[in-house]
Parts: C-alpha cells; structure tokens; sequence
C-alpha cells in the first residue's frame, strides 16, 4: 500500500494547490516585514514597491480558487484529501486579508513625520514583530504539518492581544500630547488596529491548520487578552 | 513480403474459403435437387390409378337383394355374378381362355367396387350404370408406360389379346387414370393395384404417439433431476457418459433388447405399435434428454437467484422458471428425436414388423407395419408395381420428416420470442 | 437511536478451502441505510448473500458463526429459508427480472406466499408495489408486457417492486447501480431514500459517492475482514482507520 493517490495527476493536483498557498503565504509574510520596515523607518520610498507585491498576493487567490473548483468537480475528494482543499481554500482567504491589512499599513507611512517618539515606535515594533513571527510559525505548521506548532500560535494570539493593548496606549499618549499629532496619530491607530486584525487572520489559520490535520476542530473560545474597548 | 502483398494474400484466402463454402452448399442442394427428382419421378404416378370405365347392369336374376335392403344384407349378397356379366359384356371374348384373360385386366376386388356403388345409390336393381372400376396392376402398370411393348409375347406379362383389348378401350376412352385412394385408405395386398400404405400409417402414427407418451416425460423429468437436484458427484457423471453413449448406440440394438425382453420374456403380443413404441421409446430417451439437460444448462443462474431470492423453493424456482426457458430446446429436439424414431426400420423388423398386414389395426395391439418398414418390404417385391409404390411412400416419409421439423423450428422461435 | 435489526457476530465464510469472511462482527440498524464498501473480492457481496441464506445455492461455500435478525439466528440448519427470504429481499447487480409480464413479475412472489389470493387482491399488490418503486405511472397501461422489454433503469425498479412486493422487512442489494446510467442510477437513489423509512437496506457499493448520498452508516471490508465500520459522514470526512482512509481516497496501490 503506497501513500499515494493511484491516480498520478490528482497526486500532482494536490500537491500543486499546497504548494501555492506556501508560496503565497511566503510573499504574504515578506509584504509584511517589509510593511513593517517601512512603518517603523518611515521609508516612503518603498510604499509602492509594497503596493504591487499585493498584486502578485491576489493573484495567487484567484490561481488557488479556480485550482479548488478543479479539484472538488474531478476528484470528489474525501477525508483528508476533502479537508486539505477547504483548508486551502480558508487558508488563501486570510493571507488574502492580511496581505490587503500590510498594504492599507504602508499606504499609512505617508503622511507620518520623521520624528515620532522612540517609545511609540518600540511599541509598534514589538507588535509588529510578534504578529510577523506568529504568521512565519504559522506557515511553519502547515508545511511541517505540525499540530502542536499550529495550537501554540492560536493559543498566543492572547499575546497579539495584550502587545496591541499597549501599543494602542502608546498612540493614544501621544495623540493626547499635542493636538497637531490628531492626524497621523488616527492612522497610526488604524495601523495597530491592523496589525492586531492580521493576528486574527493567523489564528484563523491555525485553527484551520488544526482542523486539517486532526480532523476536529479546536475546542474552546480562542484565548483573548485585555482589549481595547472599540 | 510488403505489408500490401500480405494484406492482399489474407484477403484472397477469405475469397477463396467463401468460394469453397457457396461451392459445397452448391453442390449439396445439387445432390437433394438429384434425390429429389429421382424419388418425385418414381413415386408421382402412384396417386393416380387407371381404371376402366364400363356399364353395369343389376339385373336383378342375379342378385339376391331388393331395393331397400339393409346394409347388412346387401354385405352378405354376392355380387359376384352380376360382376363376370359386366365385364363379360365390356368386350367379345371368343373362349374361355380369352374371357380369363379379359377377366384378369381388371383388379380382383371389382366385386367389391360394384357392391360399393351399388350400397352408394340402394335403388338400383334393375337399372344400369357406368363405373369406373380399378384396373389390374398390369393395365395400370402398361398405362403408366411402364411396361415395353416391343418385346415378343411370351416374354410380356401381356397377352396380345389383353393388349388389342386395351387399345380398344384406349381408343373408346375407356381407360381413365384418377386419384388412387386405396393408397391411403388399404392395407398391404399382394395385388399393386390395390396395395396402400393406411396399415403403415397407422402403425406409424400409434407407435410414434405411443413412444411420445412414454419418453417426453421420462426424459423432461429425467433430466430436470440430474441438472437441478441431483448431487453433482462421480456418479452423476457416470450417468451422465453412459447418456450420452447411448444416443449413439446403433438401433438395431435396441430392437435386440425389445426382442429378448418385450417379446420373449414379457411375451407382448408381437408386430404391435405397443412394442414397437416401446422399443422407441428407448432410443429416444437419450435423444431427448440431452437437448433437455443442454437447454436447462443455458438457462442463466441470474433467473434461478432471482427465483430464490423472492422466496420461491428450489423446486418452484425450477418448474416455474428455469423448465419454461428450456421449453423451447427441449421441444425441437424432442420433435427432432420423434422424426428420427419415424424413420427407424432395423429394431421395428426385428420385432417383427415385417409380417405381411392386410388389415389396417384398430388398436395399439394389433398387428401392423410401418412407413419405413413398408418402404422395405415393397423395395424387396418383384413386381413392377411396387415401385412407384415404395417410391411414393419415401415421399410420404420424407414430407412428415419436413413438416415436423419445420414445427420444431417453428415452436422454437415462437417460445423464444416470447421469453425474450 | 435505531434498534438493531440484524446482527452478526464472528462470522466466518469458506468457499471449499479459501476464507472469504474473517470474524464479521457487524450491526445493522432497523429503517436505515448501511452501505458496504471495499475493493474486489473483499467479501462484501458474500456477507450480504449470508444474510439471506443465498449462500446456499453454492455447493463449496460454509458458513460459520451468528447471524441474528429480530434476535432470532438464522444459520441454523432448522430454519424454512423460504420464509426467511420474504422478509429478507434482495436486488442484484444485473436486473434479473423474470421472463414473464410485468404484472407476473411482481405478482410471483404475494401468489406463492399465499398473500394474494383473489385477482383483486393481487392487482392491489401489483399496483402498491409499483407506485411504491416509482414504476407504476410508467408502466400501468402495459403490465401485460414482458419485463424484459424495458430498459435497464426501469428493470432494476421493476426487480426492487418485485423484492417489495412480498412486504419485507430488509432490503439486500448488491451494487444495484452499476449496471445503469446516472439518471437512473439517481431515480434508484432517490428510491432508496423513500425506501429507508419503511425497510431496514442494506447496499453494496463501489461508488464512495454513492455511499456518502445514500447512507447514514458505512461499513468497510479488505480481504474478507471488517476494517472500519461507523457514522457514514466520519467515515468519509475522518476514518479512524488509515486502510480505510487510503481506500476512500483513491491511494490503494
């Protein structure tokens, strides 16, 4: 008994609707360091070259779903061949997300000054750091196919949480300390938020991973720490 | 060789082997074309008789019956009288010699033909009437041509005298040939004029009905037990090998068998339908039986599973299903046993059939022949008359033969129509 | 929760010196649907032929271990099998119906049960079972006709009236589908659907698609032994069984 489909083409089928989401989720996960870079740096050179990478992102969406539509009308895949093409196709659906959420974060540098405080910025970039190594742990499971790493990103999105929560002060001390700061501090307040919905999305994808591969989904609300009130 | 040449040599062998095929079956439908002629040629005359148109007088000082009397009185009466008048007066004879010889031109039951006509019409004493009365076997025969006439007198069966007769008679239009029904309606006779083969028919008919009701059911049975119930075992197939064997056994051996056992030790009275249907029963046992077993095999299990599954038992599953779909083989070789069993001669002389039988049997025991045995008997027969005779039941024999294989073939589509 | 209807318990089946049933032990549930699946000769058809005692017909084949319907064994030797096979129906592979008319067909079973004595009575069954297969309004102006005249989808309909006609109480059928088309491969399905709220059925099949639409519980065999056996919607989304999960996603070498 070999472990693979007897059927060569849908063996290649399948594997070539997983290895589109690694590559869309690796371009996914170089948009957003380099979304942070430019947040954190000020760099306003590189919004544009961040804004086309999103294309590429989408295009990857639309490859991914028509190759989902393939898969379900020729195949009629059961079991884990079944979870493995809606994992895919949930999984595409929140890279999609977060790579429009680096996007809206770069298009935000713009009008920011160069001089903002260095605490504000710590802050940012703690958070920044922490949700880009959640979706690079992330995207670690689902190659790997490990449960464990997969729970243990959805179990630290508490964390997102929290580090938003400070982050967000942070913001919010600032925009009370000068009143010319009231228009880029609502941006950089949109872009916390936006970091913080781009955790959501990674747990999203963890819960999905988890339900891929053990066939059950995640018991439990997913852990939450303080939250700003919205 | 290129691939054309080979392509071109496969396909000439096709030609060719088309060819010897149309050619043989040429050649077969030549050889019945031959057969059928010859035995058509021979025998075709044999409908017909020649008889001799002349007045008949009832005078009634030769008769001792009235108008009015019964049926039995007038069987009682001799005619016989008022018969050598009538024939007396039909041409001058000078002596004694020549009224015999005019006597023997006609058939020897002429008596009986006159009293005929005469029970056909009872008010006829004292009238006259023309008869046609069936000529001799020797006038019919030299009005069929069949006897030469260039050949000097003592070497014909025909004296000069009968022959200026006959050129009279011809001349007058006397001599008149129609339908022959002693052919159907007599026994055998030592005249040929009279001779028909209603005795062989009905021999035939008791002994193939005789052999029918004993071996279709043993058969059908028998065979529907070793196909469907019987364990299938080494000594099902010893049965089944010696089956098999004795359809081939020659048929004079069972006219051995019927010989030893029928006849001698259960002592049946002998020459009878009784034993010659027995006898074919026998042989046609295996003759039916296989065709049987071959059809119930062919039926295909899907028809008994599905019997089975609505809940039938074995048995309802094979006589309400499986025997109908073997209906059809079973019946056209059941027919096909039966024409060969018609034809069968060697067992029915040996349990001696080849008396001589005059009287057509009332009853499967009384004595009779055959139409195959009666074809032999005639063959072996001298006289010139018994040719178209023998002939002519060959062709009987051969038309029953036909039809009944055409109704085998007719019964088989018919069933098989239906069923599919 | 269904009451279970029939039950077998280590069975085990030979065809002279070759096992073809290892241990079956396997619950059947009143009014539903069970689908059997599995590769060739896997032993499928044959633990469905024990059931009514169609493995009878085959001389070579043995039959070992419990089969309980109703709590009542059916492999002991004392049973009427007649009777057992009008509760027990089944329906095969190939359309088999009989060569006779359509109203023969489904009139043979009632008349040799005794369940219809009277011409009435038995148009009633005729019809009741043909409207009950979904045939009666295509074949009610020609029940005189034979059976065989019709086509293949409206065969095996006809042949599963015949199985109902003498009021079963299980229906056994053996990959019904295989031999018809898709729109009367669906018209069967649809059937097996109406079917399931009055009779207990029971389906081989070699199509996981169909197994998935048609049952609510799913049994799976390989060489003879029962691998996996549960809720059809797991076994088809997560078997706990990896042969089962290789077989229902096509990578069985």
């Amino acid at each position: 008994m070999s472990n693979e489909h007897t059927v060569k083409s849908y063996e290649e089928e399948l594997q070539f609707l997983i290895d589109s989401v690694i590559k869309m989720g690796s371009l996914t996960e170089s948009q957003m360091v380099d979304s942070m870079d430019a947040v954190i740096k000020v760099d306003k050179d590189s919004i544009d070259k961040i804004i086309k990478s999103d294309e590429e992102i989408n295009k990857f969406r639309s490859k991914i779903d028509t190759q989902i539509m393939t898969l379900l009308v020729k195949r009629a895949p059961m079991a884990i061949d079944l979870r493995e093409t809606i994992s895919s196709l949930k999984i595409s659906q929140d890279l999609e997300r977060i790579g429009d959420l680096s996007k809206s974060n770069a298009k935000k540098v713009k009008p920011l000054p160069l001089d903002l405080p260095e605490e504000l910025l710590a802050n940012l970039k703690r958070l920044g750091d922490l949700v880009i190594k959640q979706l690079n742990d992330v995207l670690d499971s689902y190659v790997n196919k490990n449960y464990n790493k997969a729970k243990e990103v959805w179990e630290k999105d508490e964390q997102v949480d929290d580090l938003t929560y400070i982050a967000m002060e942070s913001v919010i001390n600032f925009l009370s300390k000068d009143k010319k700061n009231l228009d880029f501090s609502t941006h950089l307040i949109f872009a916390t938020k936006n970091l913080e919905r781009a955790g959501d999305h990674i747990t999203n994808i963890a819960e999905t991973i988890c339900f891929l591969i053990k066939g059950e989904y995640l018991k439990g609300n997913r852990p939450k720490g303080k939250v700003i009130q919205e | 060789m290129t691939k054309e040449e080979r392509l071109k040599k496969r396909h000439n062998s096709e030609k060719r082997f088309r060819f010897y095929g149309l050619a043989s079956i040429f050649v077969a439908l030549l050889f019945v074309l031959i057969l059928v002629n010859n035995i058509f040629s021979k025998g075709s005359s044999a409908f017909m008789k020649t008889a001799i148109n002349v007045e008949v007088f009832f005078d009634p000082e030769l008769l001792e019956v009235k108008n009015g009397s019964t049926l039995d009185e007038i069987q009682e009466a001799d005619f016989y009288d008022v018969t050598i008048e009538t024939i007396l007066k039909s041409y001058p004879a000078k002596n004694l010699d020549e009224e015999n010889e005019l006597i023997d031109l006609f058939t020897t039951d002429a008596e009986i033909e006159i009293k005929n006509a005469f029970i056909k019409n009872n008010n006829l004493v004292g009238k006259k009437i023309n008869l046609e009365i069936t000529a001799s076997d020797d006038i019919d025969q030299l009005h069929k041509g069949n006897y030469p006439r260039d050949l000097p007198e003592d070497r014909r069966r025909i004296s000069n005298f009968q022959l200026k007769i006959y050129d009279n008679f011809v001349a007058d239009d006397k001599i008149i040939k129609n339908f022959n029904n002693y052919f159907f309606s007599n026994g055998d006779s030592r005249n040929p004029e009279l001779a028909g083969i209603g005795g062989a028919l009905v021999g035939s008919f008791y002994s193939i009905l005789i052999c029918l009701l004993l071996s279709f059911p043993v058969a059908v049975l028998a065979s529907i037990y070793l196909e469907e119930f019987a364990p299938k075992n080494k000594i099902t197939d010893f049965i089944e090998i010696n089956i098999n064997n004795l359809a081939a056994v020659p048929s004079i051996v069972y006219g051995l068998l019927a010989l030893q056992i029928l006849l001698a030790t259960i002592q049946l009275p002998r020459s009878t339908p009784l034993v010659a249907g027995i006898t074919l029963a026998l042989m046609t046992l295996p003759r039916i039986i296989i065709p049987c077993r071959a059809s119930l095999k062919a039926v295909p299990p899907s028809i008994r599973e599905g019997a089975l599954a609505v809940g039938a038992s074995k048995f309802q599953s094979v006589f309400h299903h499986v025997v109908p779909l073997a209906l059809p083989g079973t019946l056209s070789g059941t027919i096909i046993g039966l024409a060969q069993a018609l034809g069968e001669t060697a067992p029915l002389i040996l349990i001696g059939m080849v008396a001589f039988v005059v009287d057509i049997p009332a009853t499967p025991i009384d004595p009779s022949a055959s139409l195959p045995v009666q074809v032999y008997l005639w063959s072996e027969s001298a006289e010139r008359g018994f040719v178209e005779k023998t002939s002519a039941t060959i062709m009987m024999l051969l038309s029953f033969l036909i039809v009944m294989n055409f109704v085998a073939v007719y019964l088989r589509q018919k069933f098989e129509k239906r069923w599919n | 929760m269904s009451d279970i209807k029939i039950k077998s318990k280590n069975l085990n089946v030979y065809y002279g010196d070759k096992q073809a049933l290892f241990d079956v032990n396997l619950d059947l549930n009143e009014k539903e649907v069970t689908a059997l699946i599995g590769p060739s000769g896997c032993g499928k058809s044959t633990f469905i032929r024990c059931i009514n005692r169609m493995n009878d017909v085959i001389d070579i084949c043995k039959v070992e271990g419990n089969i309980e319907i109703d709590g009542i064994e059916i492999n002991d030797k004392e049973l009427d099998v007649v009777s057992l096979r009008e509760r027990v129906g089944m329906v095969f592979q190939k359309p088999n119906p009989f060569p006779k008319s359509i109203y023969d067909n489904i009139s043979y079973g009632p008349k040799i049960h005794g369940k219809g004595e009277t011409k009435n009575e038995l148009d009633e069954i005729v019809e009741r079972s043909l409207k009950k297969a979904a045939l009666w309004e295509e074949v009610k102006d020609r029940l005189d006709e034979p059976g065989t005249g019709l086509s293949g989808g409206q065969q095996q309909r006809l042949c599963i009236a015949r199985a109902i006609s003498v009021n079963p109480e299980v229906i056994l059928m053996d990959e019904p589908c295989s031999a018809l088309d898709p729109i009367a491969t669906a018209k069967i399905e649809e059937l097996i659907d109406e079917l399931k709220k009055t009779y207990t059925i029971v389906i081989v099949t070699h199509s996981m698609a169909q197994a998935v639409r048609v049952s609510q519980k799913t049994g799976f065999f390989h060489l003879g032994k029962l691998i996996e056996v549960g809720l059809t919607e797991k076994i088809f989304k997560n078997p706990d069984n990896k042969m089962t999960q290789d077989y229902i996603t096509g990578r069985f070498g």
